[in-house]
């Protein structure tokens, strides 16, 4: 009993955080130089040098099968084969065990399962989350990026480097363009308030962000702490952060500073493809633009001699109005759909478009003795402006006489961009009817008019004519229009007739032969001609099929030439998120971190001055200084980089590092239980070229790491966290692993690497207010590369406690709440894998009793036990309607031995 | 913006590990076991390592409220034309405001726009309340009004992330997370903290996630915004396909499988809680279907919270919801009537549209709570994230405006028949008893028997707060 209490008075007092002043961090501690990479042997010599003072002893090794198991689940995130495990079971090699960590360690799934890890410290997503949730739909690009380069195992200074200055590498570099912007997305896949109005406050919070974002990545130091006051209890005054700042406040995160900021993206081409490209560009303005100063002149075109036919085309849209239905799209006599007539629409020309939730219609009542053509055939034409798909059905009184129309786009969804186009043809009875448009989707184009006009013989071609009368037709017939008034008061077709001269004298002098072009119109008059809805609106074809011959050629010869140029431009390149140069500014202390509040000296850019007398400061050049910030991270002599990346490593491979708050090396923080150890690791990092893969691979092959996961009363009273590693500390599943373990064993995993699942266009909302999370999760990928959304997260994710990825994760918390249980009880994804795994049994093995070894080998890479046999025979023996197997699947699925480590 | 924390106190109401409490149980120690047990202990970060729960846990102080509800007014309803009456608004309807704005605005506003609506007093206490509420009017002597709340953001994804998590620049934890946190929660078939029908964007889930807190303490989300309250539930609660005797022999199969692992193991806290945790999702599965079930209330009561009209049956549902869960001793619940307060214009027609929607559910909530003797120790707490400009926005709107806006609270333990705090002559800033936002947290803590500035969670290296460096009790509110 008493050396017990001895030896918790050791460990605790060893453990104690050093709170009092201490003139340097441990941290800051200069490295042990170093000659030769450490071995595997020496781990385990400085891990018993704390264990044996305390008469503690290492576990004995685990068995093979529980070891390949956890050295699977561990470095990949899956499990192993059964076949695999068998192999390394009857292997007599004595590198077996090497053998099976060297393949392990060069699969593309360890580069995965690495890539996860680091993405949390990124706080990678695939949105901006926060208050405006847009879509990052070039996330994905760091993300892969990220992959590569863990499967190249990229040295972790270059890694690093690419990371915060890649941009300001030398042309000279051997990675092309795009491996030197797309790294840049860690510093800018931050969560931004985008609608924030203060835009000073807005960048400058985007400083502090990416400030401890790289304190605490790249430092183990929470910098960001600094921001308002010296820091409590590191050595980092207030200057110190700002010099930090200034660096990143010098450079850009922001592509615009509007109502609603836009991050910054690149073009992912070289300089040379971007020039190309750019020479593509103008040659196709120009061209545009020629096309376009003809098309100016087209208006004025029109036939001569119109003038005079204004009052025929008056009468016979009179005529018209009478035996055909004109409507006003807004003048639906129900609908759920809204009036606008200053955002999609224009004055004078309102239209209907899409209010929110439900099944969208317009109702238009009308009756066949109101109309001079009565019963018959007729013709439903509709005008409206669309910019993608959205088709219409069309119901007379409840029966659908279109089953679909209006599938057309016009280009746009503005007044501008209105068409007219023939819905269809169908029989109208004598009566009063309703005719009702209703949207196949969740959205109507935005409509303007309709008309249903009887069919007679044939259906003239679309000519000037018959384009003015269908016009005609509205103007007299608009109640709010001065000539929709003048024919509404006019008693018989004597007055008519009147009427339409008197217009036809007021109007002439707008359809002379060089008349105004549409674009310059400008007294009220000149529009019932010319504007939007005017007698002599046309559509495009119809204008340019009036040119003369000679002219209509030249047309063609400019189009052509156009579509030539425009052929010749290359695709857009792809984008990528980065930063870039900026202004450089020093920055002034900001006195409680406020921009109101500025001190009156401005703080020179540079690094931590604790380290002044260890590292040398790199020069900050002219710009940002990025780059010099890279270096003097990567400054072989800067201790705290290789210590917590060492430090990170150990944490992949234990669960826990060995200072257990990974990303905070402060004196807040705790002191690593083994520091020689940590210390050894860290030297040796960086005198391998800073590998991480060869780090890993040595503390894998450490008997430390080797051992059972075994318990010992002794070793439980003195040491119960393990924290001297005197035995193997069960882990559970990451959220991706139990879900990518599902998926493997149920035989269902699609191993495709890289791409987007996103499903949203860059910059969309991906979340909003009324809309539920458009985001899709159900292909069978690796849990990698699901869409990550920030405010909206996947739920299995979230339920195993991959919950936020809006900040820097240093290490996922492992909870055990009943929401866990639910889900693999009753969602959709445990239920359908569990299936999927059954089927498989059933056709492995036809005997339920080789269907359950089958299934052991496969889930747990073991044989099941006399006692599990037993349950799971008397399970299957009952009257389960086929569900039998399926869920006995399922509880496999949901065991504690599937899911933890051992 | 980052803060120490001046107040390093460890959290007490935190337990030991379950290995060590294991430990502490087999070693069957004496009195100087325990002081090593207790210094090994507090060498260690305090909470990140430990085993959370939701037992329910001693308050700091003599706890005036036991539950939360807040109903939360998502757009930013108007002060000014609810219940800070300002005569000299109406006044001056179409002059220029005559103080200087904010040097930083949402949109642009012209001169002052007079209410629309009509005031009158109320009750004994004489409470102005407008037209918009008479409802509400009728229980005017149970509410104690908060007139001069300002927060900071005049965006609405900042301003509901402050008003929810206390931060508008950093994801924080909920405040919900950080009640469960310090109070744990009664039931323990239930989750600690609910939101029904919450908006799933402007901050979306991290207006009611735990943030670094243990995610045992994130609130559960019955639906979201864009789903009526109908069809709001626990997410997987339940599986269609399987009868509940064979879910119950599968978990029994399930739980075979794990003593069989466990038999082979030594004892393990953490296989064992596991084990458990199936226990209590398939008791939670029956526990809240029948909380949830707002149809086996009566009639009356239904009528009552205007389920039977098609104005008020949403909301009205989700209050019936929430007072369910509270009497099933559930700490902390959320009603969310979303996005529908942002009249930059119309405010005439669409402010009477939502306080028609919601008047009637809020008064049935206060009445019904009353009359269960629940009112006393439910605190029921109303507002939105900002309020509006006295100013106009295009003659029928108004903007946003975070610097004068009020919430209402009732019950547990705050004065009833009672007005705090003030705004200027027009409404637009906070100046009598101003009140921030982290003022409220502090408060609404203080009522719960937490005291702010020990509610502290130890992460990542320093101690966080629901209320950052900031807070002050309003004590003058405290009956």
């Amino acid at each position: 009993m008493l050396r017990a209490l001895l030896a918790i008075a050791v460990v605790a007092s060893s453990l104690r955080a050093q709170v009092g002043p201490e003139p340097t961090l441990w941290s800051m501690q200069p490295l042990p130089s170093c000659s030769a990479p450490i071995e595997s042997p020496r781990i385990d010599q400085l891990v018993d040098e704390r264990l044996q003072p305390l008469g503690l002893s290492r576990a004995p090794k685990a068995d093979r099968r529980t070891l390949l198991r956890r050295a699977a689940l561990m470095l990949t995130g899956l499990p192993p084969s059964p076949q695999q495990v068998a192999d390394f079971i009857a292997d007599p090699d004595a590198d077996a065990f090497a053998n099976c960590i060297d393949r392990l360690l060069a699969s593309p799934e360890c580069a995965e399962h690495l890539a996860r890890r680091w993405l949390d410290l990124a706080r990678y997503s695939d949105s901006n989350g926060l208050d405006e949730n847009l879509a990052f739909a070039n996330a994905y690009r760091y993300r892969d990026w990220v992959v590569r380069a863990m499967q190249e195992d990229v040295p972790y200074d270059r890694f690093g480097t690419l990371q915060l200055a890649g941009d300001l590498l030398p042309e000279t570099d051997p990675s092309p363009r795009a491996d030197r912007i797309v790294p840049l997305g860690f510093l800018a896949l931050g969560p931004r308030m985008l609608a924030e109005q203060d835009k000073e406050k807005l960048v400058l919070d985007t400083v502090d962000e990416q400030v401890d974002l790289v304190g605490r990545t790249f430092l183990g130091l929470t910098l960001g702490c600094a921001r308002c006051h010296d820091h409590k209890f590191d050595p980092v005054p207030t200057r110190d952060y700002y010099a930090l700042a200034g660096i990143f406040k010098s450079s850009k995160s922001f592509a615009e500073l509007g109502h609603v900021s836009q991050w910054l993206e690149q073009p992912l081409a070289s300089n040379a493809d971007l020039a190309v490209r750019e020479a593509a560009i103008s040659a196709r303005t120009a061209a545009a633009n020629a096309l376009l100063e003809f098309d100016k002149g087209v208006a004025s075109s029109l036939p001569s001699g119109l003038a005079p036919r204004i009052g025929d085309y008056l009468i016979a849209g009179y005529a018209e109005s009478a035996r055909s239905l004109v409507r006003e799209a807004e003048s639906a006599d129900a609908t759920n759909l809204v009036r606008d007539d200053s955002h999609w629409g224009a004055p004078g020309c309102a239209v209907l478009h899409t209010a929110s939730g439900g099944s969208q219609f317009a109702d238009y009542t009308f009756d066949t003795s109101a109309l001079t053509h009565g019963p018959g055939d007729y013709l439903l034409e509709l005008r409206y402006a669309a910019a993608e798909s959205r088709p219409l059905r069309v119901e007379v009184d409840g029966v659908a006489v279109i089953a679909r129309c209006a599938t057309a786009m016009t280009g746009g969804w503005r007044p501008e961009h209105q068409r007219w186009i023939e819905a269809g043809r169908f029989p109208v009875t004598t009566g009063s009817h309703t005719l009702r448009l209703v949207a196949l989707g969740d959205n109507v184009p935005h409509l303007d008019r309709l008309v249903l006009r009887p069919l007679l013989a044939a259906a003239p071609a679309m000519d000037l004519a018959a384009a003015a009368v269908r016009n005609a037709a509205f103007l007299v017939s608009a109640a709010d229009g001065p000539i929709g008034r003048a024919f509404a008061a006019a008693a018989d077709s004597m007055e008519v007739v009147q009427v339409a001269t008197e217009w036809q004298q007021r109007l002439a002098k707008f359809a002379q032969a060089d008349f105004a072009p549409v674009g310059e119109v400008e007294t009220a008059d000149q529009r019932l001609l010319h504007g939007f809805g005017g007698l002599f609106e046309l559509d495009d074809a119809l204008r340019y099929q009036l040119l003369p011959a000679a002219r209509r050629l030249v047309r063609e010869r400019l189009a052509d030439a156009l579509t030539a140029v425009q052929a010749a431009v290359p695709e857009e390149p792809p984008h990528g998120l980065c930063v870039t140069e900026g202004e450089v500014v020093d920055l002034p202390v900001h006195l409680r971190g406020s921009h109101l509040t500025l001190a009156s000296e401005t703080t020179p850019r540079g690094f931590l001055s604790a380290m002044a007398t260890q590292i040398a400061s790199p020069p900050i050049g002219s710009g940002s200084g990025r780059l010099a910030l890279a270096q003097w991270i990567f400054d072989p002599k800067n201790p705290l980089t290789p210590r917590v990346a060492a430090n990170r490593t150990w944490q992949f491979a234990f669960g826990e590092g060995l200072a257990r708050s990974e990303s905070n090396f402060g004196i807040r923080g705790e002191e690593p239980t083994h520091p020689a150890l940590l210390e050894a690791l860290a030297a040796s990092l960086v005198a391998d070229g800073w590998s991480i893969r060869r780090l890993l691979r040595t503390i894998v092959l450490s008997e430390t790491w080797q051992q059972a996961a075994r318990g010992d009363a002794n070793a439980e009273i003195v040491d119960a966290d393990n924290r001297l590693y005197w035995r193997w500390s069960r882990q559970r599943l990451p959220a991706e692993a139990v879900r990518d373990s599902i998926l493997a064993v149920a035989g269902t995993l699609d191993r495709k690497q890289g791409g987007s699942l996103l499903g949203v266009g860059n910059r969309g909302y991906v979340t909003n207010d009324q809309s539920g999370d458009s985001a899709r999760y159900d292909a069978p990928r690796r849990s990698l590369y699901l869409p990550v959304i920030r405010n909206a997260m996947y739920d299995l994710f979230t339920v195993f406690d991959y919950a936020d990825p809006s900040v820097h994760l240093e290490q996922r918390p492992q909870s055990t709440v009943a929401l866990q249980a639910l889900l693999l009880m009753n969602s959709p994804f445990a239920i359908e894998q569990a299936s999927a795994l059954a089927t498989a049994a059933s056709a492995a093995a036809t005997e339920p009793a080789e269907q359950l070894v089958w299934l052991w080998q496969r889930a747990l890479q073991r044989p099941p036990t006399a006692r599990e046999t037993a349950a799971a025979a008397d399970w299957l023996a009952q009257d389960l309607e086929d569900k039998g197997l399926a869920c006995l699947c399922q509880a496999l699925f949901a065991t504690n031995e599937f899911v933890f480590v051992d | 913006m980052h803060h120490d924390a001046d107040c390093i106190t460890h959290n007490a109401a935190h337990g030991a590990t379950h290995s060590r409490r294991e430990w502490l149980r087999s070693a069957a120690m004496g009195l100087p076991m325990l002081a090593l047990a207790h210094m090994l202990r507090a060498t260690q970060s305090p909470l990140a390592h430990e085993t959370p729960t939701l037992q329910p846990r001693r308050p700091h102080l003599a706890a005036r409220a036991k539950r939360v509800v807040f109903l939360f007014m998502h757009g930013g309803p108007s002060q000014v034309d609810t219940f800070d009456y300002k005569p000299l608004l109406q006044r001056d309807h179409g002059k220029p405001l005559p103080f200087a704005k904010p040097r930083v605005t949402f949109a642009e506003t012209g001169n002052l726009l007079g209410s629309p609506f009509r005031f009158a007093q109320h009750g004994q206490s004489g409470a102005w309340i407008s037209e918009l509420f008479p409802h509400l009017a009728r229980c005017a002597d149970r509410i104690c009004f908060l007139k001069g709340l300002h927060g900071s953001n005049d965006a609405h994804g900042g301003a509901l992330l402050k008003i929810h998590t206390g931060s508008d620049t950093l994801v924080r934890p909920s405040m919900g997370s950080w009640v469960v946190h310090g109070l744990g929660t009664e039931n323990q078939n239930l989750p600690g903290f609910v939101t029904i029908c919450p908006t799933l964007g402007h901050g979306g889930v991290n207006n009611w996630s735990s943030a670094f807190l243990p995610a045992l303490y994130q609130g559960t989300p019955l639906g979201n915004a864009s789903v009526d309250a109908k069809e709001a539930s626990v997410k997987f609660l339940r599986r269609g396909d399987l009868s509940r005797s064979v879910q119950r022999q599968q978990l029994d199969l399930l739980a075979h499988f794990n003593e069989e692992h466990a038999s082979t193991r030594e004892e393990d806290p953490v296989l064992r809680s596991r084990i458990a945790s199936f226990e209590l999702a398939f008791r939670m599965q029956l526990e809240a279907s029948s909380v949830l079930d707002v149809d086996a209330e009566s009639q009356a009561t239904k009528t009552l919270y205007g389920l039977d009209e098609a104005r008020t049956q949403n909301f009205g549902r989700q209050c019936l919801m929430a007072r369910r869960m509270l009497e099933s001793g559930v700490r902390f619940v959320q009603c969310t009537h979303s996005y529908k307060w942002d009249q930059h214009s119309n405010l005439e027609p669409d402010h009477r549209k939502n306080a028609g929607e919601v008047d009637q559910p809020i008064a049935a909530l206060l009445t019904d709570l009353e009359r269960r003797g629940m009112l006393e120790d439910t605190l029921v707490w109303w507002g939105g994230e900002f309020g509006r400009t006295p100013t106009s926005e295009g003659g029928s709107g108004r903007d946003h405006n975070p610097h004068g806006f009020t919430h209402f609270l009732a019950g547990g333990g705050v004065k009833a028949g009672f007005s705090y705090g003030g705004t200027d002559d027009y409404g637009y800033y906070a100046q009598e008893d101003a009140m921030h936002v982290h003022d409220l947290h502090a408060t609404l803590l203080h009522l719960l028997g937490l005291d702010h500035e020990r509610l502290v969670f130890r992460h990542s290296g320093r101690d966080f707060r629901l209320t950052d460096v900031h807070g002050k009790v309003a004590q003058a509110i405290l009956a």
